[in-house]
């Protein structure tokens, strides 16, 4: 009865002090509480837009025709792009290109529109910029869409350059239909895309940060309680253990905010049930607080900490294979996206919250963060000076 | 000679707390290593996608051939429903699918079913645009061809049915980075992102460090009082470090990992290390507005972070709202992420990137506008 006693006795003590340096500390108060809501809702609302609207095309229209005005009348009327001008050369159109005044060259030769009475094709040329990936995916489906549309209506102005049989055989061949649809992203938003990794990343990241800040070196060896039990490793197991169900609590109810409410406020993806949610997060917060500890044991100071994290929280994106393939990534970072809580975890957050994966489709990702946990616990419980 | 001393100073600072070297050299050498291999060849090849086939007619067979011979996509594995693929697109197995009814239940059109459904996410959003779009013309390609065979039977040359089933055309030419190589795209900008971040928590770690240790006082007493010996004193080391870093990044990029570059080198190596100096003033700025080194540090890793997004690389600034149009044009890497892609995509003059460049001098010369407050705050605090 004694010992069980020794250690409630000892975890409520870290429990106590894991809240008094967190709350009388104005640093650490405004990463895990200013980082957590000023993160989440600045985000939310910079990608608020969610898709590319009015990009810029410039036109040089040579043909001065009716199918080119009709064109860009269709173009301009499209939501992802807008006709921002025309210009007489394509070399002012590129002026514009270089200086991000259009993102798109519609160029409409001087015998374009010629070619629908002849024999021939007539063809636009589209010259897109392509620094944006976003903006040329507008420009480019604005265009094609356009002219497909358009090319359909005249198709049947061409019919003369076939023989009557052949024309009869393609009017009773319909053109088979091709139905493209996407899946789980509708409205291919990019809030909708990136939004729910950024969540999980500024739990990775602020947790990190404020463990780092609290519990590096020396700051650590002040705050370690010494009462009851013996000053060995098993202590620090203890510690360690206790420290990261702290967190773990602490961001499960701050997860409320992040994974419940911001995703209903702004819309978002959320087709995960709270359970699927929870049976995620908890072994996802265990991970990141015992790779906080365990990283922490790298610095001797909370700022020391601070300049090795920041500046890899946009790279651990690329890590996590949503936006280049996993599979393409060379060897030595694949490796590394195993490694670490933030990288696992954004894939399997994506999975559950927004393609609705169910926690069997996940299951790599939780084994992944498991084992992850047990080597960072025993990391952050091995290294290091011991107290006392 | 007050210069020297204070350089020697710092550089004396770095044997003290190695760390700080260590964040000076090494991790801009890591966010290059990084930046400069983290795509592979940056092309987006071979994504595994799935296939409901209904009949395994020849139509079908010539579906999935020429799927498999494009260089973006491959099929990997076979379906006998949607529920089937749909799970394995859950667990990250494939990232598409295409599904080929059986050609009974429909009017042969062609030789082709009448509908051809394929299915893509925007979960991975990059990953999805390059099934979509590469699905799209194979199909349609293929759909071509086979008309094209058909009527070639009856006596029509194939450019004459091209021409009637697509009367009117577009020719897309991309400018720069036609194949949309991700290397090409994301590397150099992000470097410099990536960078601008540890500029910042750099500066204001090494100004706040060295007066919360006391050595304030004597960091002024070797200057003489002169704040402009001072902060040139103080942050030259550093600058000095990240421009190399930076001028080897540029080595990189544009010539042994051969990024298309069309403006002039020069120019753009003056614009790097123009930010260099820019992002250091923003430091500077905050410490002085906010002298407490964890909670600048906080402040300051904020607002680096954001320069992921305001910079515009991945998302238009233009698309944002007209507030965040705002912000943006206030981050130096902003400024510089225009100059640095007029530069890859073919140079403009200086008379057009005059904006930007008066923009990142500005912040270069904030130190000399902030000077007296920053003077107050070494000398007088933990004194």
């Amino acid at each position: 009865m004694k010992r069980p006693h020794k250690i409630l006795q000892f975890a409520t003590l870290i429990w106590r002090q894991e809240l008094h340096s967190i709350t009388t500390s104005p640093s650490v108060l405004l990463v895990i509480l200013g980082g957590v809501v000023f993160y989440a809702l600045l985000y939310n609302l910079l990608y608020r837009p969610n898709v590319v609207h009015d990009a810029p095309i410039v036109v040089v229209d040579e043909s001065h025709s009716h199918i080119s005005r009709e064109l860009i009348k269709r173009i301009d009327a499209s939501p992802s792009a807008s006709i921002s001008g025309s210009v007489a050369t394509l070399n002012d159109g590129y002026e514009l290109l270089e200086t991000e005044q259009a993102q798109a060259i519609l160029y409409f030769p001087h015998d374009f529109a010629k070619q629908i009475g002849r024999a021939g094709k007539a063809t636009l040329i589209l010259q897109p910029n392509t620094t944006s990936f976003l903006y040329y995916e507008a420009t480019a489906g604005a265009v094609i869409d356009a002219t497909l549309s358009l090319a359909e209506e005249y198709r049947r102005e061409k019919m003369w350059m076939l023989p009557q049989d052949v024309v009869i055989k393609l009017a009773n061949s319909p053109t088979p239909q091709l139905i493209g649809n996407v899946l789980f992203n509708p409205n291919k938003g990019y809030a909708d895309y990136l939004i729910p990794p950024v969540l999980i990343l500024i739990i990775f990241q602020t947790m990190t940060m404020a463990i780092t800040m609290t519990h590096s070196g020396q700051a650590a060896r002040h705050t370690t309680p010494t009462i009851g039990l013996a000053r060995s490793y098993g202590k620090r197991a203890l510690e360690v253990g206790c420290r990261a169900l702290f967190y773990t609590a602490l961001y499960g109810l701050l997860s409320l905010f992040l994974l419940a409410t911001i995703p209903q406020i702004f819309n978002l993806p959320h087709t995960a049930n709270a359970l699927t949610i929870i049976a995620f997060l908890i072994p996802f917060l265990i991970a990141t607080s015992l790779f906080a500890q365990a990283f922490a044991r790298l610095f001797r100071g909370g700022e020391d900490g601070l300049l090795f994290i920041t500046f890899f929280s946009v790279g651990l994106i690329f890590l996590s294979g949503i936006s280049f393939p996993l599979q393409q990534i060379p060897q030595p970072w694949h490796t590394l996206h195993y490694l670490l809580p933030a990288t696992v975890g954004i894939r399997g957050y994506v999975g559950i919250g927004t393609m609705g994966a169910a926690l069997s489709d996940i299951s790599p990702q939780i084994w992944l963060l498991l084992v992850q946990s047990s080597i960072y616990f025993l990391i952050a419980t091995f290294t290091g000076k011991r107290d006392g | 000679m007050r210069l020297w001393q204070t350089l020697l100073r710092e550089i004396g600072l770095w044997s003290r707390k190695p760390i700080l070297f260590v964040a000076t050299l090494a991790l801009p050498l890591f966010c290059l290593l990084f930046m400069a291999t983290i795509f592979g060849r940056g092309e987006v090849r071979e994504i595994p996608i799935g296939v409901i086939d209904g009949e395994f007619s020849s139509a079908s067979r010539n579906i999935i051939r020429a799927i498999d011979a494009s260089a973006s996509l491959c099929v990997t594995k076979h379906y006998n429903n949607s529920a089937e693929a749909l799970n394995d697109i859950r667990a990250a197995n494939i990232f598409g699918y295409i599904e080929i009814p059986p050609l009974h239940k429909g009017l042969n059109t062609n030789g082709f079913p009448p509908t051809i459904a394929y299915y893509f996410h925007y979960a991975y959003m990059g990953i999805g645009g390059v099934v979509d779009s590469t699905l799209r013309e194979i199909i349609l390609t293929l759909q071509l061809e086979t008309a094209t065979n058909q009527t070639e039977q009856m006596g029509v040359e194939a450019s004459r049915i091209d021409v009637v089933l697509s009367p009117i055309a577009a020719d897309s030419l991309p400018i720069f980075n036609p194949t949309l190589n991700y290397r090409i795209y994301l590397s150099p900008p992000f470097f410099f992102i990536l960078l601008q971040i540890v500029v910042l928590m750099v500066t204001i770690y090494t100004i706040g460090y060295d007066i919360e240790q006391g050595g304030g006082r004597k960091w002024m007493q070797q200057t003489g009082g002169r704040m402009g010996i001072a902060i040139v004193g103080k942050l030259l080391p550093y600058w000095l470090v990240f421009c190399a870093v930076e001028l080897l990044a540029l080595a990189i990029f544009f010539n042994w990992t051969a990024i298309p570059f069309g403006g002039s080198i020069v120019k753009l190596a003056s614009y790097a290390v123009l930010l260099v100096s820019a992002t250091q003033g923003v430091a500077l700025l905050i410490y002085s507005i906010i002298p407490n080194t964890s909670i600048a540090m906080s402040v300051v890793s904020m607002i680096g972070s954001l320069g992921a997004t305001l910079s515009g690389v991945t998302f238009p600034i233009g698309s944002l709202y007209p507030i965040f149009q705002l912000f943006a044009k206030l981050l130096p890497i902003r400024h510089f992420t225009l100059l640095l892609q007029s530069e890859m995509v073919g140079g403009v003059s200086v008379a057009e990137q005059w904006p930007q460049i008066a923009i990142l001098l500005i912040y270069s010369l904030l130190p000399l506008v902030l000077r007296g407050r920053l003077k107050h705050i070494i000398t007088h605090r933990h004194q």
